[in-house]
């Protein structure tokens, strides 16, 4: 499959130009809908928030061990541009660090439940017809059987509250749309004449499996991946809604909205400005995943 | 099909037109509100049943549902109830109560000496709710404190033997509720072999059902949501005018339906917890008024004396001199005041000269230098709060940050409260620290200290220290035993202040209960009481008892008007 | 027609499936550090009580057994007694299912009119202004999880301009109709109660709303995509240019293909209701199922949470059928051939 590539005239001196190439061209596709651009402005703004948390937030002591009850329950001011909650903290730097965990546990989650959805998704389509299919695809039939969110929560629910038992929690529920995905895709690449061919040449199995059939299911993949973001988030809020996830006093934004909750509508800004962080960062990887799909699609090269 | 798409735009018209119109008919929703009804919202009852429930909302119902043998004035005294009059021995082991004839349980049947016995003997056998009150056993199962038999002499006479001498037993009585012992055989469970031959003992149908003689009987009991309750017309005390017909206890509905709620007199008392700003809220409303009484229960943070580092005494005192009492008291909570030892200031038998700690880091560093963890950085500490107290958040949320000041890592959960029960049933499951509310059972320092302290109630809730000391359970014992009164109290300040000195607990705020309520229209006693500045504390459920308020009705109809 | 075979292979498939869930969950349940029974009658309960609960709920046996016991149990219509509520699981369920089922149908009638009529509208107008503020629209309604919308709708409807109630199933201090389903709006019209019947249709409005934006977005989003592709299909081409009138075109030969995919996506979604609805039922204090599952999966009440995820796995595999025929019917060459496309 890598000769392909050489063919092309400018990628015989410099593989980095044939790069750069192939990084341009997805580009083009990529930026000619300004709202994957957005959606790429407002991922990168995510992670940049993230990751420099400790910077960028206003008062980043106060997502940690802080009480400041003499301000507590202010509205939206230029000092709290978000207002403060009941315990007199900052929501704005709350949020920002919120973001932390919510993509530490996107990232975790997504690092797990991926790679085994996609070994146990490529084994069933490869195997289709035989009892590994069926072994495989029944027990994951099981575990789709009920939304992963009530899954995520009946499982969480068990464990002790703290951030990594969502994470498992979370994952538990996850890799089977992983492997029903990649099961799909595969069983009908594999009746395709260059996976035939390779078949006959006498390549391996492994060889099969992960060179000839992962990379085609890789555009799909991808595009899932970067849409789960956001849904996980959005997850694992759910879950921190009801206090199984990280605890206090460490942000979670299912927590501060369900705080919020309670103080509306007097104190609505509690509960609305993480209402609206969560629809920020679902919207930003939707708009991402989408762009990634139309630069990745191959009929409209 | 061919209509599909004309199906299609008729439907989207509907929908849109749907929403105004919606609107404009919104207010003109259905409505029932009888007259004379008194409602709060503190909880629904999850327990009506008097040999199970036990907290504040299943308190609140038990007490209209069901009789007791001698009754609770609001000043704390008791006064005769279904008992007429009582002897007691002159060794202090055996009461003999004379009740009261003519007396009618719901369904009709008179109430006799028998049904006192198997109200009992059901508490006993069942062994939840306030049984442990009225009864001790050791570890092999043998009555040592307590009521050990009781029986009928005749219908009207029933008599107790104690196991040892106990001074508060007539106060302790106001948590033995009668039943009408032919009324729940009758609806025994018998496939249900829980308590042998007694089946289910009627567990599943008291659940939703009463079975008692009290002022009101149960009308509907909706599971997590209310119970209704309406008058009981034949009530052996009789009635006085404008005793309300109704009393209804619901699930909190939120602070601002509740705001709606007493604007549209669809709620007579809010609950207790709302924040101080709702309050001020209210007060704004015609008709509505506030009051804030301290009650009987104190908040307090638990330390496991038995697990490292709060097994440590030095370590603790610390963390009670670490502690900022002031933000508990001015910022969180206003109304509430700082404890002065185990027990809440209310109760009769409080020592007010034991140490008092306060916010003090100098004090803090000092204790902590003297325990074995001097020097140490990020000591770590367990902390649970009960998720179903919004409010103790802040306080664990402060503790972390006092602890912080002296070195202490404080790690939060928020645990439901059945998860923290199931936590406290083992020393290592215990957390380090527990903010729990604790309320006094029956009116006097030693309920406090018995169900505090004493080893029989390590492994519930109500004791997350683990203290397990020889000598505090001998002298908790020996002053429930002595039964003159002023000996008795001596004895119960000497063990505040030999707990103050162990420091096993931080004892945070003695609690204010603050509630709105429609003065107008709703006479309520506890309030007449505390307007007049006089103290009030009444066990666990009493200042909601709804036979001694009155509904103004035309008063209310007069607000309505306006 | 061959929905016969068709249908007895999926019952067979989803059989299997549920006892695979039924284990799974059995399992998750019974990983519970603490003792049931003890959590059951609380921490002054004495000993031998606790003894002879643990034995009823066969908690003194190995765990293939317990699973066997319950099975057996559940053969029989019963599925325990819940811990918090000290009733059978059964009854619970009986009365926080309707108010639930009732939240859920009305989304799912939001999600279905208002998904396909979007999709459809926003296709047959494709890049006008309509499709363009249909769109932005619903990439949105998308993103924005139905807690949030509840938070801003209740803000909006309930507070600021006060339309809509926004706690509980009806009014404080009316009565509710005669229990006949459980469900208020049909029990009341069945009562002839009218006004009931609208007091309880508006308690389900924001909450429904909240539950259905998101899916429904979705949905107008797949129909418009999906008629789409269809229309550039030839066969298409070749009736218009026939002059089959374009409302006969859209309504009989576009439509039914163009559903497929929506209606498959839409009833996961409408299934996956009944997971997000705890939040927003708890967010309008609505007495339902989710709200009940939720607490009974923080108390760890073993029974019920069991009881909960099979009644709610049963619903969603029953959906999941119906959607298939549904779907078998749309499309004949699955029906004829029993080919998946």
């Amino acid at each position: 499959m890598t000769t392909k590539g050489m063919l092309t005239s400018s990628s015989l001196e410099n593989p980095w130009a044939r790069t750069l190439d192939s990084l341009k061209r997805t580009w083009y596709k990529f930026s000619r809908n300004w709202l994957s651009v957005l959606g790429l402005v407002m991922v990168v703004t995510i992670f940049f928030l993230a990751v420099f948390a400790p910077y960028v937030a206003p008062y980043p002591q106060h997502s940690g061990k802080f009480v400041d009850f003499k301000s507590k329950n202010q509205p939206p001011s230029w000092q709290h541009l978000m207002g403060t909650d009941t315990i007199g903290r900052d929501i704005l730097s709350r949020i920002i660090f919120a973001f932390r965990n919510a993509l530490l546990m996107a990232i975790v989650v997504l690092a797990i439940s991926v790679p085994f959805g996609t070994l146990t998704g490529l084994t069933a389509g490869y195997y289709s017809g035989t009892w590994v299919e069926t072994v495989i695809m029944r027990v994951t039939d099981v575990f789709i059987s009920i939304p992963p969110i009530i899954l995520a929560l009946s499982i969480a629910a068990m464990l002790k509250p703290t951030l990594m038992n969502s994470m498992i929690a979370v994952t538990v529920s996850w890799w089977p749309w992983y492997t029903r995905i990649t099961y799909s895709l595969a069983s009908s690449i594999k009746n395709e004449y260059y996976v035939q061919a390779a078949e006959l040449t006498g390549a391996s199995k492994i060889y099969i499996l992960f060179r000839e059939i992962l990379p085609n299911c890789s555009s799909s993949l991808l595009t899932k991946m970067a849409l789960d973001v956001g849904w996980v988030t959005l997850v694992g809020a759910a879950l921190s809604f009801v206090g199984l996830g990280e605890q206090p006093p460490k942000p979670a934004l299912g927590t501060m909205i369900a705080e919020g909750v309670e103080r509306m509508p007097t104190q609505w800004w509690i509960a609305l400005f993480p209402a609206l962080a969560i629809m920020f960062v679902v919207l930003g990887f939707n708009l991402f995943g989408d762009g990634i799909r139309d630069a990745l699609s191959p009929e409209e090269a | 099909m061919k209509n599909l798409k004309s199906l299609l735009y008729l439907i989207i018209l509907v929908a849109l037109l749907a929403i105004p119109v919606i609107g404009i008919t919104a207010a003109s929703a259905a409505e029932h509100n009888p007259e004379s009804i008194v409602r709060w919202c503190e909880d629904w009852p999850t327990y009506i049943d008097p040999a199970v429930g036990t907290d504040f909302s299943d308190t609140m119902a038990i007490v209209q549902l069901y009789d007791t043998l001698i009754f609770p004035n609001l000043d704390g005294s008791v006064r005769p109830h279904v008992a007429e009059k009582w002897d007691i021995s002159d060794d202090f082991l055996t009461y003999t109560f004379y009740l009261r004839k003519g007396v009618k349980f719901h369904n009709g049947d008179e109430l006799t000496a028998e049904d006192v016995v198997f109200s009992t003997e059901r508490l006993f056998d069942i062994g939840e709710g306030f049984a442990y009150i009225l009864q001790t056993k050791d570890a092999q199962g043998k009555i040592i404190a307590g009521i050990e038999s009781v029986k009928a002499i005749d219908d009207y006479t029933v008599e107790f033997k104690l196991a040892r001498p106990f001074g508060p037993f007539v106060p302790a009585l106001v948590r033995l509720y009668i039943l009408n012992k032919s009324q729940v055989m009758k609806n025994i469970d018998k496939s249900n072999a829980m308590y042998g031959e007694m089946g289910d003992y009627g567990k599943k149908w008291l659940l939703t059902n009463d079975a008692g003689s009290g002022p009101y009987k149960v009308k509907e009991m909706k599971m997590e949501e209310s119970l209704l309750g309406e008058k009981f017309d034949d009530y052996w005390d009789g009635w006085e005018e404008g005793a309300p017909d109704f009393f209804k206890e619901f699930a909190f509905p939120g602070e601002v339906a509740i705001r709606t709620m007493m604007k549209n007199q669809e709620l007579e008392i809010t609950s207790e917890t709302l924040p101080m700003e709702a309050y001020a809220a209210l007060r704004e409303i015609p008709g509505v008024e506030t009051i804030a009484y301290l009650s009987t229960h104190n908040l307090q943070i638990m330390l496991n004396t038995r697990v490292p580092p709060t097994d440590d005494i030095h370590f603790r005192k610390a963390l009670s001199w670490a502690m900022d009492y002031d933000v508990v008291v001015n910022d969180i909570w206003p109304y509430y005041v700082q404890s002065v030892g185990p027990v809440p200031q209310t109760l009769p038998g409080h020592n007010k000269d034991v140490l008092q700690y306060s916010y003090n880091l100098e004090k803090a560093k000092e204790e902590m230098a003297k325990s074995a963890y001097a020097g140490k950085e990020n000591i770590p500490f367990t902390l649970s709060w009960c998720a179903e107290v919004p409010d103790e958040e802040k306080v664990a949320l402060l503790f972390q940050v006092n602890a912080a000041e002296i070195g202490i890592d404080v790690e939060i959960f928020k645990k439901p409260f059945g998860l923290m029960i199931d936590d406290a049933q083992t020393v290592k499951t215990t957390p380090n620290g527990s903010v729990v509310y604790v309320a006094a059972h029956y009116n006097e320092a030693g309920s406090m200290l018995d169900t505090r302290y004493h080893s029989k109630s390590q492994g519930t809730w109500e004791q997350c220290e683990w203290l397990g000391s020889p000598n505090i359970d001998t002298a908790i014992e020996v002053a429930l035993a002595t039964v003159d009164e002023d000996e008795r109290f001596k004895e119960y300040a000497e063990i505040q202040n030999t707990l103050v000195d162990l420091a096993p607990t931080i004892w945070l705020a003695d609690q204010a209960l603050e509630f709105g309520y429609q003065a107008d229209y709703l006479v309520w006693p506890l309030a007449e009481r505390v307007k007049a500045g006089k103290s009030s504390s009444p066990p666990m459920g009493y200042s909601f008892y709804v036979r001694d308020m009155k509904i103004l009705v035309e008063k209310k109809a007069e607000l309505l008007k306006k | 027609m061959r929905l016969g075979p068709f249908v007895l292979r999926r019952l067979a498939i989803s059989i299997f499936v549920l006892f695979g869930l039924s284990i799974l969950i059995f399992l998750i349940a019974r990983i519970v550090p603490g003792d049931p029974a003890r959590m059951a009658l609380g921490p002054r309960a004495p000993v031998d009580v606790v003894e002879r609960l643990r034995q009823q709920m066969h908690l003194d046996r190995p765990l293939l057994e317990q699973y066997g016991l319950w099975l057996w149990e559940v053969a029989h219509g019963n599925l325990g007694d819940s811990l918090v509520t000290r009733r059978p699981v059964k009854q619970d369920i009986r009365e926080f299912f309707p108010a639930t089922l009732e939240l859920v149908g009305l989304t799912a009638i939001f999600i279905i009119v208002g998904g396909i009529s979007l999709g459809v509208i926003s296709a047959r107008y494709a890049n006008t202004w309509f499709d363009n503020v249909v769109r932005l629209f619903s990439y949105l309604g998308i993103v924005t999880p139905a807690f949030a919308w509840a938070v801003i709708l209740m803000l909006l409807f309930g507070f600021v301009w006060h339309i809509f109630p926004t706690y509980g199933r009806l009014t404080e201090g009316v009565i509710p109709p005669v229990t006949i389903t459980g469900m208020y709006t049909i029990d009341s019209l069945l009562n002839g109660r009218f006004d009931l019947f609208w007091d309880a249709f508006m308690h389900l409005i924001l909450p429904a709303i909240a539950l259905a934006l998101p899916p429904m977005s979705q949905a107008a989003r797949i129909t418009r995509s999906s008629m789409a592709d269809n229309q550039n299909k030839d066969c298409i081409a070749s009736m218009i240019a026939y002059g089959v009138p374009n409302r006969v075109v859209t309504g009989k030969y576009l439509l039914k293909p163009s559903l497929i995919s929506p209606i498959t996506v839409m009833a996961l979604d409408i299934a996956a209701t009944f997971g997000y609805a705890f939040m927003v039922e708890k967010i309008f204090g609505f007495p339902g199922l989710a709200r009940y599952g939720i607490q009974v999966m923080l108390n760890k009440d073993v029974n019920a949470i069991v009881g909960v995820v099979m009644v709610l796995g049963v619903v969603f595999i029953t959906l999941n059928i119906v959607v298939d025929i549904i779907v078998a019917y749309l499309d004949p060459r699955i029906r004829l051939l029993g080919r998946n496309v």
